[in-house]
Parts: C-alpha cells; sequence; structure tokens
C-alpha cells in the first residue's frame, strides 16, 4: 500500500554553494501530494539551485531531498520531470518525435508509445503541429510541447523553470490558465519557480518566498499576502507602505479624507502624482519627506499639488518583523 | 538628402575595392584563364589558341582516370580517419574539460605554427628505414631489417595528411559543439537517456553540421594535395596533384594541367554538396 501521508517531495536541510556563493542556505520543505506549488523570488534567491536540486540537476552540499520517499540521487527510475525556461525542445525532432523521446528512453513498448504521444498532443491542443518542428512553433505552442514532452513520462512531480518567462504579457495570462487547469486535470504535484509574484499568486496552492538561499515564508497566497511573516514578504509580495515606528500598510489600506473612520491612525500630505486605472485610483502622497501609495477605488477628485488627509484602520496594518533592509 | 546618399554610397564603394580587386585578380581571373586554356592546343610547346575538347579527353583514359580514383578513395580515407580521430578530440575539447580547454586548443593549433612542409620532412625522419620507428623496432628486436612500407607508401601518405589536416575537421566540429545548449543534453537526462543514447539521438545529429564543415576542410586539400604524396608517397602512390604539377612545370602543357584542375574543382564541388546535404540537420531553417 502507498503511504497517502508521505510528501511527494521532502526538502532537509539542503545547501549548495557555488564557490564563496551560497546559493541555498538550508532549507526545509515539505510538498504534499498533487499541490500547485512555487518557489517565488528575486534572481539569486536559490529557487532555481532548489529546483534543481529537487530534479537530480545538482547535487547539494548537505542534506537530501525525497521525492515519492526515495532519496533523488540514489532513485532507479527517476518520478521528476523538468520543464526549462527556455523549453530546450530537441530542435532536429519534430514535435512527435520530441514528445515521444521519453518513452523511448523509458523503453516503452512501440505499440504503446503512438497513442500514448498522440493523446498527449491532444490533450494540449497540439494534434495539428505533431509533424512540424520546433521553430516552426509561436513561443505558446513550444511552451505545450515542452509540458507534453514531460507529461507524457507521467511523472510524479513536474518541476517548471520560469516556464513563462520567455512569452508576452498576453500570452503568460493565457498560458496561467492553461497550466493551472492543467494541473488539476492531470492531478499530479507541480513546482514552480518564477520571479513574478502576480504570477504566484495567481498559479499556486502554496507559496514559497524565498530569501537569499533561505526560506522567509510559505503558506497559501492569501496568508503571505495578509500575514506576510517579514518586511521582506510584505514589500515583495504585493506593495507595502512602511510608516515610521514599524507599522506597514497595504496601499489598497490607506484611505483617504472622507473615507477615514473614527479611530482611524491619521496623517497630512499632499498629492505628488495621480493616475486613473479604471476600477481604481493610484495616489502618490508625499507625507512630510515619506512618499506614500494609496489605491483608493473608483476616481479621485483630487489634483496634484492638493492637501489631503491620509489614514488606515489599525487592524489594516500588517505585524510585520522587520529585516535587516528596514531596519 | 541626395548628396549625402551618394557620399555614403562612395564610402561604401571605396570599403568594397579592395576585396573586390582581391578576389577579382586573385581569384576570378585565373580560374578564367584556366577556363580558357583548358580548351586550347600546344603545339611543340606552344600553346595556341584553337578550341578543343581534346584535353578533356585525354582525361578520362585510364591513366588519368585511375589516378583520378586513387586521388578521390584516399582523399577520402584521410577524411575518414580525420573524423574518427577528431571527433572524440572536439568532443572532449567542448564538452569534458573547462581547465584545460585553452591548453589542449593550443595543442590541437600548435602544428599549423610549423610549415606543411617541414611536418612532411619530419615524417620522413620517423617513417624512414633509418627512422626512429625501424630504429627502435630493430633495437628491441622485434625486425631483423627495416619495415620498407612504412615510408614511401599509401601509408604514409595518409598518415601524414591526416596528421596536417585534422585540425580542419577539429576546429569547426569544436565550435558546434561548444555552442551546443547544455540544456538539451539535460532535457534528454531528465527524460531517461543515458550518457550513449543522448550522444546517439541529441549530441551527434546536432553536430552534423559540424562534421560537415570539418569533412570538406580536410576533403577539399586532400584531393588537392601534392607536396606530401610527392615526398613520402611511392612511385605507385601517385596523386592527381602531382600530374596537375607536372603539367605546369616538367610537361608544359597549361591546357591539359587547367583540365585536369577543372575537374578536380568539379570533383569537389559535387562532395562539397553531398557532405553538406548529408551535415544538414532536420529541422533547421
Amino acid at each position: 500500500m502507498e503511504d497517502t501521508q508521505q510528501p511527494d517531495v521532502r526538502i532537509r536541510g539542503i545547501v549548495k554553494r557555488f564557490g564563496a556563493f551560497e546559493a541555498v542556505a538550508g532549507i526545509d520543505l515539505d510538498v504534499a501530494r498533487g499541490q500547485f506549488v512555487t518557489l517565488l523570488g528575486p534572481s539569486g534567491c536559490g529557487k532555481t539551485t532548489t529546483l534543481r536540486i529537487i530534479g537530480g540537476f545538482e547535487t547539494p552540499d548537505a542534506g537530501e531531498v525525497l521525492v515519492a520517499g526515495v532519496p533523488v540521487n540514489e532513485a532507479a527510475k527517476r518520478h521528476t520531470r523538468m520543464v526549462f525556461q527556455s523549453y530546450a525542445l530537441f530542435p532536429h525532432m519534430t514535435v512527435r518525435a520530441n514528445v515521444a523521446f521519453g518513452l523511448r528512453m523509458d523503453k516503452v513498448p512501440k505499440g504503446e508509445i503512438a497513442p500514448r504521444v498522440e493523446a498527449m498532443l491532444g490533450k494540449l491542443g497540439l494534434a495539428d503541429q505533431a509533424g512540424k518542428y520546433p521553430r516552426q512553433l509561436s513561443g505558446g505552442q513550444q511552451q505545450r510541447v515542452a509540458l507534453a514532452r514531460a507529461l507524457v513520462t507521467q511523472p510524479r512531480v513536474l518541476l517548471l523553470d520560469e516556464p513563462l518567462g520567455a512569452l508576452d504579457l498576453k500570452m503568460r495570462k493565457k498560458m496561467q490558465g492553461e497550466l493551472k487547469a492543467l494541473q488539476r486535470n492531470v492531478g499530479i504535484t507541480f513546482i514552480y519557480v518564477t520571479h513574478d509574484q502576480e504570477e504566484a499568486m495567481n498559479l499556486s496552492d502554496i507559496i514559497v518566498v524565498m530569501e537569499k538561499g533561505k526560506i522567509a515564508q510559505v503558506g497559501t497566497p492569501e496568508e503571505v499576502y495578509r500575514r506576510p511573516a517579514s518586511s521582506y514578504v510584505a514589500d515583495f509580495v504585493g506593495e507595502t507602505n512602511f510608516m515610521a515606528g514599524g507599522v506597514a500598510v497595504r496601499p489598497e489600506n490607506i484611505l483617504i479624507g472622507a473615507a477615514l473612520p473614527a479611530g482611524a491612525s491619521r496623517g497630512k500630505g499632499v498629492v505628488r502624482a495621480k493616475s486613473f486605472l479604471g476600477a481604481s485610483t493610484r495616489i502618490e502622497i508625499d507625507a512630510g519627506g515619506q512618499t506614500l501609495f494609496a489605491t483608493v477605488p473608483g476616481a479621485v477628485a483630487l489634483e496634484i499639488g492638493d492637501a489631503v488627509e491620509y489614514g488606515w484602520r489599525n487592524e489594516d496594518s500588517l505585524n510585520l518583523t522587520m529585516t535587516e533592509d528596514r531596519k | 538628402m541626395a548628396a549625402r546618399k551618394a557620399r555614403d554610397f562612395a564610402a561604401a564603394s571605396a570599403f568594397l575595392v579592395p576585396p573586390a580587386l582581391w578576389i577579382g585578380v586573385l581569384f576570378i581571373l585565373p580560374m578564367a584563364t584556366m577556363a580558357l586554356l583548358s580548351f586550347w592546343k600546344v603545339v611543340d610547346y606552344n600553346i595556341v589558341a584553337e578550341w578543343t575538347l581534346a584535353n578533356y579527353e585525354r582525361l578520362i583514359r585510364p591513366l588519368y582516370l585511375g589516378i583520378f580514383w586513387r586521388t578521390i578513395k584516399l582523399a577520402l580515407i584521410v577524411t575518414f580517419i580525420s573524423m574518427i580521430i577528431g571527433y572524440p578530440v572536439a568532443y572532449f575539447l567542448a564538452r569534458k574539460t573547462k581547465r584545460f580547454r585553452l591548453t589542449l586548443l593550443v595543442l590541437v593549433i600548435l602544428p599549423l605554427w610549423t610549415s606543411y612542409l617541414v611536418r612532411t620532412y619530419a615524417w620522413m625522419l620517423i617513417l624512414g628505414t633509418n627512422g626512429a620507428i625501424n630504429q627502435t623496432l630493430q633495437a628491441l628486436g622485434l625486425t631483423h631489417e627495416p619495415v620498407a612500407w612504412l615510408l614511401y607508401s599509401d601509408f604514409a601518405v595518409t598518415l601524414a595528411l591526416v596528421h596536417i589536416y585534422v585540425p580542419f575537421f577539429i576546429l569547426p566540429l569544436y565550435a558546434v559543439l561548444e555552442k551546443l545548449d547544455p540544456r538539451l543534453l539535460e532535457a534528454a537526462k531528465d527524460l531517461g537517456g543515458g550518457r550513449w543514447r543522448t550522444f546517439l539521438h541529441v549530441t551527434l545529429p546536432l553536430s552534423l553540421p559540424g562534421i560537415a564543415t570539418g569533412c570538406l576542410f580536410v576533403f577539399i586539400p586532400s584531393m588537392g594535395a601534392f607536396v606530401t604524396p610527392e615526398l613520402l608517397g611511392g612511385a605507385r602512390s601517385i596523386m592527381i596533384g602531382s600530374v596537375v604539377a607536372q603539367q605546369f612545370g616538367v610537361s608544359f602543357d597549361y591546357p591539359l594541367g587547367s583540365a585536369m584542375s577543372l575537374a578536380i574543382l568539379a570533383i569537389i564541388l559535387v562532395f562539397a554538396t553531398l557532405f553538406l546535404r548529408a551535415g544538414k540537420p532536420a529541422g533547421a531553417a
């Protein structure tokens, strides 16, 4: 019997150095079966290295990674597949041959390969592209081929390294929706790396915010946004106004003028800039040498240079540990 | 506007004049002269401007046809051996070593710093009856008399040509292998491809353009080689390059020499087309 309680991926104390640079500085993480988990952080935070260690592309200097209970480096049959940032499609093979590659390498019987490949191509809407070469495809199509090539081998965990990075914004939004639907459809664990916090919020069941080779916070998108563990997380996930005295408030929680209820914390400032965004208006307030951003619903009658009273409900301020950059 | 365009055009033209002259004077003009000569006659050691196909008819006589065939065969063997030796070297250089890459590259290029002639003579010293190999063999008591076929033989010519031209195989292949996206190899490994199958299905097909270029770079000079076969070849291992040299030197038969040169050119063009076609990977633009 399979142990359903056992996490798909268990990471224990992994460390990875490149020369003097410590890319991963001690990470512990459990990823439950079927979850969409995102490693989020700026470049150099160790997210890609962590992913590559899970995939067996790098050997950690310390610690270990178990996938389906088996140490990654000792597994006879690996349970992970990687979707690379640049897709890494084989340029000399057709779409069909690219997708069949993993099955051929796994020595799947010939008669079984073709139907599985065709089914996977159909699932990803690539049936018409099967005979084409990668360079004849659009970025989005190449992306889907990379997914099909990995998924057709039925891995237990799919690793994705900034897979939408090369696409334009519109395509990226579209693929985000498709990725999420695909993950639900195939029901396997996805571990996704990105530096784009919106993408992370949109896709993930669990977000792992990383900072300098360590985990800064693990939580659902809502937890990470509403209760960021540190000023670093508050700053990286969403936008935050850091006030004097260690108070932090999200721009949408900054209230203006008449909207301020009794008992709110208040301050006075001058409107320095404003932009109308349709559903909301973003106002930049000069509050005595400090710049605040407020996002208020609808249009606002204020003009640049107008005096403004701003404030926030005390329960809306974030309760943060201040990390070095804010002390 | 117009004045400026004219000035730009003049400037661009000025830059194009030297290469145009270079190609015109040193390449097109001699080729055209040879093409013309190949249709003329020689009467009493004088070239006579009378049209004839006789030079080409002489080429397809068994004597010359045989030498052409030998030359093609030898050039192909040299190319093949260079590929067998050069591929692992280029592969190692491009994919397996970082620390010794520069040193090894210099070692590959180093022989090119010495004259072709010096390298050929060096082989005479090594392969001759009193050469290094024979003396060693005799000192070890492995043979009582010098091994004769080492020098003045097809063996000697092949050996020396491979030695001289193998860098020309290694360098273009190295350039291709070095540019090969390491993510492709990681992807192949990720999908369960072992070392050998990753090489067979990914590295090898993607390095075909480098192999083709390398083959071409070895095959072309081998087809035209004449100093090496002259010095190291036996009486019967004559190559077409030597015959061409004879027509222009000893025999003073420029028209026949020209016809032969053009025939070599034609053969090279045929093989170049074959190599490049074979070396075009599937899915290439």
